[in-house]
């Protein structure tokens, strides 16, 4: 009794491993599709309505999609703080969704890099480093969704894989 | 299940699973991972079967050694 329940544990914690890592090689390109379309509200945002940056950030936060939201919430939050810099409030946005994403720190490179530069010129160059932004994530996603084809589904074998292994070795 | 019956089935199961893992990893371009498991399978194995081989040589030197 108490061997099957060891065995159906280790079972467990093996399987739930492997498809968390799994999940990361999931959730990381379809989370760098939704920063790509947060950006592209920004872009608008700036290039058409030319919406002060605290409220052209908290519109993209209402349409930008789950984990991505965070980074825009959280420098619109910081923005509002009379203390901070916009170069704080995004760190402290790039930090908040780190908690909460996939993403790997070459993305976090390209955003740290949007993000000087953000507020720092007028629209055309802003639109521009938008632009630019785009088109390095844009890179990162197609890199994203080739390491997922390669490791999703070998991830959540190698976690069953090594569960049972261990069940045999154990056992 | 006598201990011997088993001990047949363990390696027979790592055996397998060595295999699954080596065509697993050579799929998704991991060749180097994927000569490591082999390898550590083969360890395993042998450290499970050394025990064995020793086991029987005490038992052969008991049996005409020893009388």
């Amino acid at each position: 009794m108490v061997r099957l329940l060891g065995a159906a544990l280790i079972m467990v914690a093996c399987t739930g491993i492997g498809f968390r890592i799994a999940r990361d090689y999931r959730e990381r390109p379809r989370q760098l599709r939704g920063l790509m379309h947060a950006l592209r509200v920004l872009q608008t945002e700036i290039e058409y309505t030319a919406t002060p940056l605290p409220q052209a950030l908290e519109r993209v936060a209402r349409r930008a999609p789950a984990p991505v939201k965070v980074l825009f919430e959280t420098a619109a939050e910081g923005l509002r703080d009379p203390q901070q810099t916009l170069d704080t409030a995004f760190q402290a946005g790039m930090a908040a969704l780190d908690a909460q994403s996939a993403l790997r720190k070459q993305d976090y490179d390209v955003l740290w890099e949007f993000g000087r530069t953000l507020g720092t010129s007028d629209r055309l160059h802003q639109t521009q480093h938008i632009a630019a932004t785009l088109e390095h994530l844009a890179a990162l996603e197609r890199e994203a969704r080739d390491l997922q084809r390669r490791n999703e589904r070998l991830w959540q074998y190698l976690g069953v894989l090594t569960g049972i292994a261990l069940l045999i070795l154990l056992s | 299940m006598t201990p011997e019956i088993r001990v047949v089935f363990q390696l027979a199961g790592i055996g397998f699973l060595v295999a699954i893992l080596h065509t697993l990893l050579k799929q998704s371009g991991k060749e180097e991972f994927a000569h490591w498991t082999a390898f550590l399978g083969m360890v395993v194995v042998f450290i499970v079967v050394i025990g064995y081989v020793d086991h029987l040589y005490r038992e052969i030197e008991q049996v005409f050694l020893h009388q």
